[in-house]
């Protein structure tokens, strides 16, 4: 345990030796360094626009910038359709089931007569 | 004014709020590049930039971690970048370097150097600290340079506490494997 203890204290001592030498503090910048630092910091953004202010944030005014043809176009739309010359008014659920008038030609087409003797002869002879 | 006030004001667009921020982190970023990187001139270059990311950043600065801790993690990933670079281009290896050196590393070793001794040596520091890779030696730096917690390492750093041990203790094995050969009062 002791000689554990030694080696690690060697080793401890070793390592304060080389921080010493490799890992020193640098020299601390003067003040006269610093404002020359600032300086040359402020020389180099001093074109730069500055952040933007937090007092007059742009949000309401982007949002407007998007909401504004939005409301008007939903505004046209509706005008439109209201003002809309011979509206037919239906009642919709006919409407669907039916498909109007097309739809009334559809089914007359579709629905099936009674066969005839001629059919049923027409049939048999089918399939002799 | 705290730092929460001045970084309100310069939010807001007061450029002279963020030039006082530069002066209260002025000295510890300098000294981060410096230490990390050498070379004065290429750190006062790095510390420059770190500002103005700093400055065109402040808008996402959510303050929920310090300002320091946020500067910290800008000024690490731009010297780790810079380090990386530089290791791409790497010159001489660890073997090579104490060769050649020996002899200078191992004065320096021998007594405590004074200040004039510090900057005469300044370049032979930075080419024996070049050898370790740039994790390592930014850990190594934020740690026994900064004086930063292992915590606050993580913090900066991006990376587990773990992590954060593990780097810590692969580079102090490698400094002194390397130079084992010097500090050992036996073979000197």
């Amino acid at each position: 345990m002791d000689r554990q203890d030694d080696e690690q204290g060697a080793k401890n001592q070793e390592w304060a030796r080389i921080a010493s030498v490799f890992l020193a503090q640098p020299a601390r910048p003067s003040t006269a360094e610093t404002e020359a630092f600032v300086a040359k910091f402020m020389d180099r953004i001093r074109p730069e626009q500055a952040p933007v202010p937090e007092a007059v944030s742009p949000w309401p005014w982007a949002l407007w910038r998007w909401a504004a043809p939005a409301v008007g176009f939903a505004l046209a739309t509706s005008l439109a359709l209201l003002l809309q010359p011979g509206a037919e008014a239906g009642d919709p659920a006919e409407l669907l089931l039916t498909g109007g008038e097309a739809g009334i030609q559809v089914q007359e087409a579709s629905q099936l007569r009674e066969p005839t003797t001629d059919d049923m002869l027409a049939l048999a002879m089918e399939k002799l | 004014m705290n730092d929460e006030e001045t970084i309100a004001r310069a939010r807001r667009g007061d450029q002279a709020a963020f030039a006082e921020l530069i002066r209260r982190n002025h000295a510890w970023v300098m000294g981060l590049c410096a230490s990390t990187l050498g070379d004065r001139a290429q750190a006062e270059d790095a510390a420059q930039d770190i500002f103005l990311k700093a400055y065109r950043s402040l808008e996402r600065f959510q303050g929920t971690a310090s300002f320091s801790t946020w500067l910290h993690r800008i000024a690490v990933n731009r010297c780790l970048d810079l380090l990386r670079a530089r290791v791409r281009r790497k010159t001489e290896s660890w073997d090579a370097l104490l060769e050649n050196e020996g002899e200078r590393i191992h004065q320096l070793l021998a007594a405590p150097p004074d200040e004039e001794r510090k900057r005469e040596d300044a370049d032979l520091v930075a080419r024996v600290m070049t050898r370790l890779p740039p994790a390592y030696r930014m850990a190594l730096t934020l740690r026994e340079v900064q004086g930063l917690s292992y915590a606050e390492i993580a913090e900066a750093m991006s990376c587990s506490l773990d992590s954060v041990k593990a780097r810590l203790r692969r580079a102090r094995q490698v400094f002194q494997e390397r130079l084992r050969h010097f500090t050992d009062p036996v073979d000197v």
